[in-house]
């Protein structure tokens, strides 16, 4: 018998890579794989971090609120140790997102640029 | 409000939780502004009977700031960190607040730093400081200075 594919429907779905999937950020109580109260598409836009010693994940957006005010003291919001913020292996658009959220930051407050997540740049983990 | 969604998350939390003792009292100014009635059952010191209202303001910049926490009504529970207005001074309400930190967390703290006090008295510096204590707690330079009560 031959079976010719007339129309091929492909679904794909994405998460971040972080050990526990249920968790939620600790700033926002939102899942990672949504957004930050200030960003309207998940993925690339509103990307993850997590802190270098502690090992603990935020919505780059959220951690970077708290670590610019003067009451943080630096220190991770889960456990008091000094945030070192580090972009996992493969989030490639994190560190140009910081520098957009910090350089706005005075005049343009919670109006993060956004971009479409884009799938394809495997930025992400992508599961078929 | 940027994180309303949060506290809209806490608000189910809160209207769900049963903690003996606490009991969260959602108020019409809206969902960042709560009242809790706390009972403290096994201190001398308190009536078990008597409920000591707290109220929880949490403003615009909520949970990167912390809310505004003080006690009100007529009776003020006895404590050497509480000052007859209702202000507190603990540390989670200033500078040792984090975001990671919550409406019920912050009872759940004043809860037990009243079950575990053992002075019947007030600050030492009370009538200093109510004499001119602005009306937010939150505006007040706090020093804490006493790790052990």
């Amino acid at each position: 018998m031959k079976v010719t594919f007339k129309k091929w429907h492909a679904v794909t779905y994405w998460h971040w890579s972080v050990p526990n999937q249920d968790d939620l950020c600790g700033i926002c109580r939102v899942s990672f794989d949504g957004t930050c109260p200030s960003c309207t598409y998940p993925g690339d836009s509103c990307p993850l971090v997590v802190g270098e010693s502690c090992h603990h994940n935020f919505h780059m957006h959220c951690i970077t609120k708290w670590l610019q005010t003067d009451a943080s003291k630096g220190l991770c919001p889960m456990c008091r140790q000094d945030f070192k913020m580090v972009f996992p292996a493969g989030i490639d658009n994190a560190r140009e997102h910081l520098g957009m959220v910090l350089g706005d930051s005075n005049n343009n407050e919670g109006g993060h640029q956004q971009t479409e997540p884009n799938p394809e740049n495997g930025n992400q983990d992508i599961l078929a | 409000m940027a994180y309303k969604r949060r506290l809209l998350k806490e608000m189910q939390t809160l209207l769900d939780l049963s903690i003996p003792g606490l009991k969260f009292i959602p108020t019409e100014d809206g969902i960042n502004h709560w009242y809790v009635d706390i009972n403290i059952v096994d201190n001398p010191i308190y009536d078990p009977a008597h409920a000591f209202r707290l109220e929880i303001v949490a403003g615009d910049e909520y949970p990167i700031e912390p809310p505004m926490v003080k006690f009100i009504g007529q009776e003020i529970p006895l404590h050497p960190h509480v000052y007859s207005n209702g202000h507190i001074c603990l540390n989670i309400l200033g500078d040792g607040w984090t975001p990671a930190q919550s409406i019920r967390s912050i009872a759940l703290s004043i809860q037990s730093m009243l079950q575990g006090n053992t002075k019947n008295e007030r600050p030492p510096d009370d009538e200093r400081y109510i004499s001119h204590a602005p009306q937010n707690p939150r505006s007040s330079g706090w020093v804490y200075h006493d790790d052990n009560v």
